[in-house]
């Protein structure tokens, strides 16, 4: 029962004959720090909407913290999607709403109280270093920042699973080694992390579990990197 | 969202607003001229002045009546014959007319039951009123309304059909929005509310614009037409009740129609993030 995550013989079919995913079997346990790698069109996108249950799987089971999603009524979607973190990959911010109000609009659906609320929005906004930014709308931040700010509304829930698709896609170096140590320190503080990413560079340095999909199917599943893995990226 | 959705809704509402102004015109119409229906009960001859008031006062505390007067014979003749002075040579024509109760009724409804009642009383020779008139009343109205209700629900919803278009296209333009609230695991009612309030706003908005519009129509119409000085302009063509009735019926409908609209567009919040692939 310490799994945050199983896959057990999941396979997703869009438009009955295109292949999302081919039977997937995969765990991850509470805890870990593992990158998701792959191709474009390997089926990291479906496995991750499988996770926050954007998607159903055509056949087998998701467990997410020991909750079966096939069993998840709709009613009960939004409840449990308040259980993950997630960063999309065009970080989904709401343009007119400014960085605080982003995270406090998330929060105030858990029916806290305004004063935890803020609290909360702003120890956030501190965890990825953009407490200077409060009051600023989306469209006025780097990158950079709305990747941080994004970060910020998933770990403001306090999730133990956090999912992020290519959290450093369309930005530097220098800002992506930031984010990732925002990653890793999230997950010394115990949560669990899945990332998507196209970066060998960090996939190698972080030195983290690594899954390769390639064409739907799971082609490798190590704890270290390994140089097929760079080339494949 | 807010510009287009109230003039669709404002415009709407004029329209909806003259029909039920032209309804409600007619609806009073009707019941003006039928409340001025009198009933005419004829006495026999030789009444005396004693029974004869008591035949008022038992008239007067009948339910339905509104007014009661007594007109005697000689009253009636001295009328009749000064209406006619100058038309007919009357003066060696004895006194035909009887003594008369004219009664007046809170409503044209009354009147055949009061007349049946009254015809009963031994005083009494006999019961007149124009029941073809007040039948043919009674048809009107029943008409009247049972086709100005039918316009103005058929209206609400060719409406409501246009109002919801109208709103949808703002939702869909707000879909990434709603995607995202959605994502980020917000119920579907914490994230109908905020537009379902909005469109209801809207809807009260742009009614009051509407009742703007008919105060200056009105205004104009009865400078133009029967030149009417304010403040009474302000309810022309209608009493001040209608009017009342009127302003409410648009404020409400248009209210109304603002949620509906809105909530008929946002039936689909809580699939937008469901990729429809499977």
């Amino acid at each position: 029962m310490n799994s945050a995550i199983v896959f057990k013989n999941v396979t997703k079919v869009y438009h009955g004959q295109i292949f999302g995913l081919k039977d997937i079997n995969l765990e991850v346990e509470k805890g870990d720090f593992v990158f998701i790698v792959g191709h474009s069109g390997a089926g990291k996108s479906t496995l991750l909407k499988l996770l926050y249950r954007a998607l159903l799987p055509s056949s087998g089971e998701v467990h997410v913290n020991n909750m079966n999603l096939l069993k998840l009524k709709d009613k009960d979607v939004p409840v449990f999607r308040r259980t993950l973190g997630v960063v999309f990959q065009d970080v989904k911010l709401l343009p007119r709403k400014t960085a605080i109000e982003n995270i406090s609009l998330c929060l105030e659906m858990l029916g806290l109280s305004d004063r935890e609320v803020k609290k909360r929005a702003y120890k956030s906004l501190e965890l990825v270093k953009l407490s200077g930014k409060s009051r600023a709308f989306p469209n006025e931040l780097s990158g950079g920042e709305q990747q941080r700010l994004a970060i910020a509304r998933a770990i403001s829930y306090y999730p133990t699973l956090l999912i992020a698709d290519e959290p450093t896609g369309n930005i530097d170096l220098k800002t992506s080694w930031e984010i990732m140590s925002i990653f890793e320190n999230l997950n010394r503080m115990g949560m669990t992390i899945l990332i998507t990413t196209h970066n060998p560079i960090i996939v190698s340095k972080m030195n983290k579990r690594v899954i390769q999909l390639k064409n739907g199917q799971v082609e490798s599943d190590s704890l270290e990197p390994t140089p097929i893995v760079y080339e494949q990226i | 969202m807010a510009i287009a959705s109230t003039i669709s809704i404002s415009f709407t509402m004029i329209i909806f607003g003259l029909i039920l102004m032209l309804f409600l015109s007619l609806f009073q119409a009707s019941t003006k001229i039928g409340d001025q229906v009198e009933l005419l009960v004829f006495l026999k001859d030789n009444v005396s002045t004693q029974d004869i008031n008591g035949l008022v006062g038992t008239i007067s505390n009948m339910e339905g009546v509104s007014s009661v007067e007594y007109v005697s014979k000689h009253d009636a003749w001295e009328k009749f014959k000064k209406y006619f002075q100058n038309k007919i040579n009357i003066s060696d024509i004895k006194n035909p007319l009887p003594d008369t109760i004219k009664v007046r009724t809170k409503g044209p409804d009354y009147i055949a039951g009061l007349s049946k009642v009254i015809s009963q009383f031994p005083q009494v020779d006999e019961t007149r009123y124009p029941q073809q008139l007040l039948n043919a009343l009674n048809v009107m109205v029943q008409r009247i309304t049972l086709i100005g209700s039918l316009l103005l629900i058929g209206f609400a919803l060719a409406s409501l059909v246009v109002i919801s278009s109208t709103i949808k296209v703002s939702v869909l333009a707000r879909r990434e929005e709603l995607e995202i609230l959605e994502l980020v695991g917000a119920e579907p009612n914490f994230i109908r509310m905020p537009y379902i309030l909005e469109g209801s706003f809207i809807g009260l908005f742009s009614s009051l614009l509407a009742i703007f519009f008919f105060i200056f129509l009105s205004i104009f119409l009865s400078f133009a037409i029967v030149n009417i000085n304010p403040p009474w302009s302000f309810f022309w063509p209608l009493n001040t009740s209608l009017w009342i009735l009127m302003c409410f019926i648009i404020v409400l409908t248009g209210t109304f129609i603002g949620f509906l609209g809105s909530f008929i567009s946002l039936r689909n919040v809580g699939k937008f993030s469901v990729t429809k692939d499977f």
